[in-house]
């Protein structure tokens, strides 16, 4: 019989797809909504037993699903590494539907509020199931499953932009999921395994010998670019903009803090597990990765500056923070990677605080979106301002908060690489740029209303919108200390990535 | 003096309340453009809109055929240095699949080994497509169902719908009527010994499903959506899905958490398991047609 | 290399069409035609993974009563693609409502024609 603690992963994920399937049948939303925010507290309880376990025991198990062994049957691995986005991903899930739970019961029906929370549930449980995986198949069936809750997530509020939205992001998703099929196909014609650990060893004997080589590149090459369109990495980030500047304020968080980072972490798992790091630099996808990596940095950044849309701008600084991401993994070092990971961590305390201080500040300023017309929204609701300061501080990399460590550990990573150049000046470059489109935003929440503003927003606030909101300032309050942690007491969690890169294998 | 003060100071604040494009600040130069006139005309801005359109939708499908006929010569390169088709010593065919085919009936209790590995061996897979299928109907679901009573339909379509029910009642038509009357018990006959064979022959859960599901629509088509709703109404829809996919969800579950821990169980689940299978299957296929047909099950 | 073609003649013409389907996506203005081209990609990537298990001479993996054939052969792609197959089913079936959904609300389904109403509301 196992250690107890072993059978944790395989709960979270099946608590998870039990409540989706569950949430579909209850009758009210609220009900629901519990439901939801409970299995997120417990996946949180039980991820943190499995990160004391692993990381206390400096180990990291396969748990077989079945009593067929790895290779004749499934399998999940879990380490410190896995244990710690698990634990990441499903606390800011659950802060997110609560900080968002307000602008959520307004904008989904309350017939189609079940469902919506079966799509919370089941995004839950295939980003769970993404970390802990150990076969590509499994990988691949549910990254489907997220696409579609995905899109549902996007889809939930009701009106005809939104439905344009969700099919870009539909039609590229499964751009993204074909390619990673193929993909997956040609890795099976040629090494026959399904399952990462026996993988690994025949693509490291594919290499020894040279046989198949122009295969295994381009299988190489197909997974990566599909799971990169799916992550919006550039030039594949067109469909994001719309999609989670357009949803709800609880699906944006969700979808720009975790959905991408999802399909980010599989691709990690498969970097360092199937194909190793040096194979990745030794075919160039290192390089292709690091390119559009920094280009997504610049890109992303210029492309938010124009934008007036709070929401919008917010989302095209995701496409830039998932370009340094991105150039984290293509400096191809253990250095590179393990920055990722923390930037990782960062980006999904820091963008879902953006998005719900976004949200509850249009709230209150009588649904207003362009930044001229949120002048002044923070004095309405200083948590939200305050919470909407630090996160913008983060973003652009301020000392003490979270993004500033990131920038400094991808600095780092890049001294001793062939692209240290290139890298520090983008680093530089890009932060320039967020300030400036980041300082204006945090300017004019700040700043005096002129009078006429001031009577629009009064006369057009309803008194329920204007209310004391708790949950909001519970969620805001959690991820802006989430935020400080990471931007003070960084060190025991490079601590535990360091650990989990190296069980990773 | 005083006049170049409050000049850059109303530049700031202008700057900073946005009403002044902030790529005037920047460190490098973007296109030289003038201060902006206030706002084209309607007649212009649709010219524009309407040139970039047609430059985008034109020059477009050349890129793509492009892009398209690049991916294809890779692939290409990519199937040529592939193992060459139908060889016994290919690296697919490795201990993994001689395993599978030696042991699936001892280990798993069924002939076909295809239905073994998919229900056993690598059920965590099956699990999570049928979840998919679950969240496909879920969505469809969120998008299309009428709500009773909800000012989304718009009075004609219901006429329309009123009558096209209203003529099925009259006359119903009789060459499909009798043709159901002989297949649909064919039809349903024909899915259970599926559902039930899916173990010894080629069958199982999803073909089974589908057969019924199509039974059913049959059903619907010939006789009309009361006549089905008599035995099939929607909360039995519902019921029948979630029971059946919690069904699964829960007896895979519990043989995970056995067999991980090495604990030993009694009974085989397989059949249970494609039963469960074949109804959520059957569900989703009919609830599709009700769904994209008429908005309701 | 005519044998090479004739040899990997399913490959080949998985490729081929998943080269067309991709078109297809790419060009086609009508949005029930894209749904179409997708169908078409995933249907090439069946076609691969199904190919992939054929040995020269085996029969059907269904063991049992009838006796152990000597060559049988591989269970596992096909097992692959049966999942493939349905998760293909549901992603159509879930555009195919999306678009139902943007007609009634748009009343068009060509994508140049969506785009301008779409931004003449949003105006």
């Amino acid at each position: 019989m196992r250690p107890f603690a072993e059978n944790f992963p395989f709960f979270c994920i099946f608590l998870a797809l039990t409540a989706g399937i569950v949430s579909a049948v209850l009758p009210s939303g609220r009900a629901a909504w519990r439901l939801t925010l409970g299995v997120c507290a417990a996946s949180f309880l039980l991820s943190m037993g499995v990160l004391a376990y692993t990381y206390g025991g400096q180990l990291s198990f396969t748990y077989t699903m079945g009593r067929f062994p790895a290779p004749y049957g499934n399998a999940l691995q879990a380490g410190p590494w896995q244990a710690l986005m698990a634990v990441v991903f499903s606390g800011v899930m659950g802060l997110s539907l609560l900080g968002g739970a307000r602008d959520l019961f307004r904008d989904v029906k309350p017939s189609r509020q079940p469902l919506y929370f079966t799509m919370a549930d089941m995004t839950l449980a295939s980003l769970l199931a993404l970390t802990y995986t150990t076969d590509v198949f499994t990988g691949y069936v549910f990254i489907e499953i997220s696409t579609i809750a995905a899109c549902a997530l996007v889809m939930a509020k009701d009106s005809g932009p939104n439905l344009i939205a969700t099919l870009r992001y539909l039609f590229m998703s499964l751009l993204g999921s074909g390619m990673f099929l193929l993909g997956l196909v040609f890795l099976n014609s040629i090494t026959g395994h399904l399952l990462m650990t026996p993988l690994s060893g025949a693509v490291a004997a594919l290499c020894a010998s040279g046989g198949y080589h122009t295969t295994l590149v381009i299988a190489m090459g197909l997974m990566t670019v599909g799971l990169g369109v799916k992550s919006a990495m550039f030039p594949f980030h067109m469909w994001l903009p719309d999609a989670h500047g357009g949803a709800t304020t609880a699906s944006s968080a969700i979808l720009s803090g975790l959905v991408l980072k999802g399909y980010i972490a599989l691709m990690i798992v498969l970097m360092v597990r199937v194909f190793s790091l040096e194979l990745t630099m030794e075919v160039g996808i290192s390089n292709i990765l690091l390119l559009f990596g920094l280009l997504g940095m610049v890109m992303g950044s210029l492309s938010a500056m124009r934008e007036h849309h709070v929401k919008r701008m917010l989302a095209y600084s995701s496409v830039a923070q998932i370009g340094y991401i991105f150039m984290g993994l293509g400096l191809g070092t253990t250095a590179g990677l393990k920055a990722s990971c923390f930037h990782i961590l960062v980006h999904a305390c820091c963008k879902p605080l953006l998005f719900l201080c976004a949200g509850r500040l249009s709230t209150v300023s009588a649904h207003h979106h362009s930044l001229r017309n949120l002048r002044g929204s923070g004095y309405r609701d200083v948590v939200a301002g305050v919470g909407f300061t630090v996160g913008a501080l983060s973003m652009i990399g301020i000392p003490l908060f979270g993004g500033f460590v990131s920038k400094l550990y991808f600095a780092t990573a890049s001294l001793y690489t062939g692209q240290m150049a290139a890298v520090l000046v983008v680093i530089a470059l890009s932060t320039l740029l967020n300030a400036l489109y980041y300082v204006p935003a945090v300017l004019s929440i700040w700043g005096i209303a002129p009078d006429e503003l001031k009577e629009d927003v009064r006369l057009h606030t309803a008194p329920e919108d204007r209310a004391f909101d708790g949950r909001f300032t519970l969620a805001a309050a959690a991820l802006v200390l989430g935020v400080l942690a990471l931007g003070t007491l960084y060190h025991p969690v490079m601590d535990v990535l360091d650990a989990g890169l190296n069980l990773l294998k | 003096m005083n006049k170049t003060e409050k000049n850059w100071k109303s530049q700031f604040v202008s700057w900073v309340n946005g009403e002044r494009e902030p790529k005037d600040r920047t460190l490098f130069v973007m296109e030289r453009r003038h201060i902006a006139p206030p706002r084209p005309t309607p007649e212009e801005q649709d010219r524009r809109e309407r040139h970039r359109l047609y430059r985008f939708l034109h020059g477009y499908p050349l890129a793509a055929l492009i892009i398209c006929a690049v991916l294809v010569c890779v692939l290409l390169t990519a199937v040529a240095a592939m193992p060459d088709f139908g060889d016994p010593d290919n690296p697919t065919n490795n201990e993994v699949a001689e395993h599978y085919l030696e042991y699936s009936y001892e280990e798993t209790g069924a002939a076909n080994v295809v239905t073994g590995m998919i229900l056993s061996y690598r059920g965590f897979d099956t699990l999570g497509e049928s979840c998919v299928l679950f969240l496909a109907v879920s969505c469809v679901t969120l998008l299309l169902r009428r709500e009773p009573g909800c000012d989304e339909e718009d009075p004609d379509e219901l006429r329309r719908r009123r009558q096209e029910d209203e003529l099925r009642r009259r006359n119903p038509d009789v060459i499909l009527t009798q043709a159901a009357k002989l297949l649909i018990p064919c039809i349903f006959l024909f899915a259970v010994y599926v559902l039930l064979h899916g173990e010894e022959s080629p069958g199982g859960g999803f073909s089974g499903g589908t057969i019924l599901g199509c039974g059913l629509i049959l059903c619907s088509s010939a006789y009309g959506p009361e006549n089905v709703r008599r035995f099939f109404n929607s909360r039995i829809f519902s019921a029948v899905r979630t029971f059946g996919l919690l069904l699964y969800a829960g007896l895979y579950g519990f043989y995970i958490f056995m067999g991980a821990n090495g604990l030993e169980y009694g009974a085989s689940f397989t059949m249970a398991i494609d039963l469960a299978v074949g109804l959520v299957v059957a569900c989703t296929v009919y609830g599709f047609f009700a769904l994209f047909s008429r908005g309701e099950i | 290399m005519l044998d090479l073609i004739v040899t990997n003649r399913f490959a080949i013409t998985a490729v081929v069409l998943f080269g067309i389907g991709l078109l297809n996506v790419m060009v086609q203005k009508n949005l029930i035609k894209k749904v179409v081209g997708f169908n078409i990609m995933d249907s090439a990537v069946f076609l691969l993974l199904a190919s992939l298990g054929y040995v020269d001479g085996g029969t059907a993996p269904i063991v049992g009563d009838v006796g152990f054939h000597p060559l049988y052969i591989n269970p596992i792609p096909s097992g692959l693609v049966l999942t493939g197959i349905v998760v293909s089913v549901s992603i159509t079936a879930f555009a195919l409502a999306l678009i139902q959904r943007v007609y009634r609300r748009y009343g068009t389904i060509e994508l140049d024609e969506l785009l301008e109403r779409a931004k003449k509301e949003a105006d």
